[in-house]
């Protein structure tokens, strides 16, 4: 099973020559990134997880927030260079600061970066199961932050936070979201235009299930919400029904939804939502609240 | 090689005021011993499960009538359009549900695995009347170049199916069986036709069966319920009904699941809060549940859409769970060592070694050769990569079991030994010996401070036990002399039954070698 999603070896070089020159502040093209649309969430990647949020580093993907941690088993040398290396911003006090807001399944990452300067002081995280979107959006952020920081070094206007509060990981939501998160830690979560597994079959590999709402729940703070969106009218009504059924959601109110500065965002600026809007289909948005514990 | 005797794979004992007996499951068959006389008092043998895959009319009539003699099909028919209705089409079934462990396979072997049977996508195991059919189909693509690739595939992918000859029926073997106490009832999961029974236990009559949703990992009481773990990740739980209405249909109830592959679960109480007030606090119940992907899940119980925390720590899959006297957790699975955990909190409090004592216990050859064995018996084990550091033997737990609340009992896939844990006087856990074993150990039942376990041996005892007490420790013969036939294992299903009781390394990640990847 060659996996390379190249069939085409001129352009595989071009991808890989492309890849691997210095992207300083270049946004990547996604002509570079090409990848099939789905991924098997039951089977095993390799994936890198922490085995408990305590363990997670989160300085690789958040490196103004937080200093390196030095694993237990690292001897001491290897790690002195690195360990001093990454100061991007010197103004924020590090490790203050946990990760808020996840988007699972963020895709090519335009929900993170429209998010990134509306909450600039909120870290956010999207999780992506494919190697190359990973990669993709990743080199998007590194490029983003560095024309962020030569903005600001010539005194011009940034935008706030300066991309530094968004971060990208690989990893398979559906199995390993408490090793990245504790309980109650997140305030927000987004699952925007999720893969529909239309048959009956493959629906415990859709993202909402009624088994995995207790997870989520578990990461959630009470009154946290879950945003979703798509546009296969099905897995709407599919999503909103399990989340309606589940005990600790409650459905946001019309007009509290549609106020929502991320449901608007959700609906524009996703990469899915705007390829719909160009499609001209419909998109179909459910909000939900987590409520208090039970005593 | 000579026949070989098949071991025990599962054990009870099963107690009675009149006359108490231990139940040993041999492949598809239960067998009732007297533990005083040592004659089989009841024989139950698994009905044949359903044949897997869509019925095809143009298959070859051949190998389905052969099928349907075998063993009077009247469960099959039974059985099988409830499984269909429940699940949509088994080929594909069988697919999800074991999904985590075959999608990272090596090329498929023997093709006799109870997860691959039902898969084997690649062209070497298929009759030569596929590959024509295959080829066939791949011509006729090449002239619809208008089709898009995906249509072309799923042409193929029609084609493939069409000429597949079903799978050879496998054997409905016995998972798991436990006494309900006070109740002379015995439940016993089958899993090729992952079925869940209720037996009278003087008899092993049926008197209550459910078809499952997914083949069983592991069941477990609570005091109205049996709680069903499975393969796919789920727990189901089922109402034991009470005896006037055991003719009464009942359903089982979704009660939480794991994306992951599910291995074990128990229950636990946290004890109970006295408030400052005066009033006690209820007792909590919990369902506690572990995966493949290194998970303990502590889950409220009944409210399980609220889960509690989870235990995070083990780096490999955890297979077992034990509650003990003192509401510790003990966990194992495919690490060097026990956790020994506060579960409530979450809070690892002692790894406990496994892998010094089995240093000690067989030597570097010994060791070797054992390991050798195992790969042997299942042929998908990891291959050892090069330039990869020589392990002596891989540790998987397959059994935890506390003995009277004095120590735990720790058996591992593949070692000929009960490994014994004393609690110290701090209560943490420290090695404190092993009982010999004639073989490797297949199966571990405790019933006050006797253990009786099976074990895979052709010299030695298909059953022993052991009383455990201070110093050395022999097991002995549980048969006391007494003939007992069992059965036997046909040269050419030698391989097929090492792949059925050699199961849990194969939990490891990276088996094979390979992963899914892009």
């Amino acid at each position: 099973m060659a996996s390379s999603p190249a069939a085409n070896p001129v352009k595989r070089q071009k991808r890989i020559d492309f890849r691997k020159t210095e992207q300083q502040e270049v946004l990547p093209q996604k002509r570079f990134y090409r990848q099939r649309a789905h991924a098997n969430p039951f089977s095993d990647h390799r994936l890198d997880y922490p085995i408990s949020p305590q363990d997670m580093d989160w300085s690789d993907y958040f490196p103004a927030y937080f200093s390196k941690k030095r694993k237990l088993d690292d001897t001491a040398d290897s790690h002195e260079e690195t360990v001093a290396e990454t100061r991007t911003t010197s103004d924020v006090q590090l490790d203050t600061k946990k990760v808020e807001i996840a988007d699972i399944g963020c895709g090519f990452g335009g929900l993170l970066i429209s998010l990134a300067p509306t909450f600039p002081e909120t870290l956010i995280l999207g999780m992506e199961i494919r190697m190359q979107v990973t990669a993709y959006v990743q080199d998007r952020i590194t490029a983003l932050r560095n024309q962020s920081l030569t903005k600001k070094d010539e005194g011009q206007d940034v935008i706030p936070g300066g991309y530094q509060n968004i971060g990208i990981i690989r990893g398979n939501a559906m199995k390993f979201l408490p090793n990245f998160f504790e309980k109650h830690q997140l305030s927000k979560m987004f699952f925007c235009f999720p893969d529909p597994h239309f048959k009956a079959r493959k629906h415990k590999a859709r993202i909402i299930s009624r088994t995995l709402l207790a997870e989520y729940a578990y990461i959630l703070r009470p009154g946290g919400i879950i945003y979703t969106i798509t546009d296969v009218e099905d897995l709407h009504l599919w999503m909103a029904k399990h989340l309606d059924d589940h005990p600790m959601f409650e459905r946001l109110p019309e007009e509290e939804q549609e106020e929502d500065v991320c449901v608007k965002i959700m609906r524009t600026d996703t990469e899915e939502g705007k390829k719909v809007a160009r499609n001209q289909g419909s998109k179909w948005v459910a909000c939900f609240r987590r409520i208090e514990d039970p005593v | 090689m000579t026949s070989r005797r098949h071991p025990v794979q599962a054990i009870a004992y099963a107690p009675s005021d009149s006359s108490p007996r231990l139940l040993v499951a041999i492949a598809e068959t239960v067998y009732a011993i007297s533990t005083t006389t040592h004659e089989t008092v009841a024989i139950w043998k698994a009905p044949p499960a359903p044949v897997q895959g869509k019925p095809q009319p143009q298959a070859p009539d051949a190998v389905i009538a052969g099928k349907a003699e075998e063993g009077g099909d009247a469960a099959t028919e039974e059985t099988l359009p409830a499984d269909e209705a429940t699940t949509a089409p088994p080929t594909t079934e069988g697919n999800t549900e074991s999904t985590d462990v075959v999608m990272a396979d090596s090329p498929p072997s023997v093709g006799s695995s109870a997860g691959k049977r039902k898969r084997s996508p690649s062209a070497t195991l298929n009759p030569p009347a596929e590959a024509t059919g295959s080829v066939d189909a791949d011509a006729e693509s090449k002239k619809l170049d208008k089709m898009t690739r995906n249509q072309k595939k799923s042409q193929k992918k029609k084609a493939k199916n069409a000429a597949k000859p079903l799978p050879p029926p496998q054997p409905n073997y016995i998972g798991q069986l436990v006494p309900l106490e006070g109740r002379n009832l015995i439940a016993i999961t089958t899993l090729e036709d992952k079925t869940l029974r209720l037996h009278n236990s003087e008899t092993l009559e049926v008197v209550k069966e459910w078809v499952l949703h997914k083949r069983p990992s592991e069941i477990t009481l609570t005091p109205a319920t049996i709680l069903v773990g499975d393969k796919f990740g789920d727990v189901f739980s089922y109402k034991i009904p009470p005896p006037l209405e055991l003719e009464e249909p009942s359903e089982g109830k979704l009660l939480l699941g794991h994306v992951s592959l599910l291995t074990t679960l128990t229950t636990a109480t946290s004890p109970q809060q006295i408030a400052q007030n005066g009033d006690s606090g209820d007792a909590k119940k919990y369902i506690i549940t572990a995966d493949r992907d290194e998970h303990i899940r502590i889950t409220n119980y009944p409210l399980t859409h609220v889960i509690h925390g989870f235990c995070l720590g083990h780096t490999a899959f955890v297979n077992r769970l034990l509650i003990t006297k003192d509401n510790f957790l003990v966990s194992g699975g495919g690490d060097d060592w026990l956790g020994l955990w506060d579960w409530k909190a979450g809070k690892l409090l002692q790894r406990v070694d496994i892998r010094a004592p089995i240093d000690a216990m067989l030597s570097h050859e010994e060791g070797k050769a054992l390991t050798e064995k195992l790969r042997g018996y299942n042929k998908k084990r990891k291959r050892r990569e090069e330039g990869e550091a020589e392990v002596d033997i891989t540790i998987a737990v397959t059994e935890i079991l506390e003995v009277d609340g004095r120590e735990v009992i720790v058996v591992l896939e593949g070692i000929p030994a009960l490994l014994r844990y004393k609690y110290t006087t701090e209560g943490k856990l420290e090695y404190s010996g092993s009982i010999k074993a004639a073989g490797s150990v297949t199966s571990v039942a405790v019933y006050g401070s006797r253990v009786y376990f099976g074990a895979d041996s052709d010299e030695g005892t298909l059953a022993s036990y052991a009383d455990i007490t201070e110093g050395e420790i022999t097991a002995k013969d549980f048969f006391d002399g007494k003939p007992f036939e069992g059965q036997l294992i046909e040269e050419s299903g030698v391989d097929a039954v090492n792949e059925r009781l050699y199961t849990v390394e194969a939990f490891r990640k990276g088996f094979g070698g390979f992963m899914e990847d892009d």
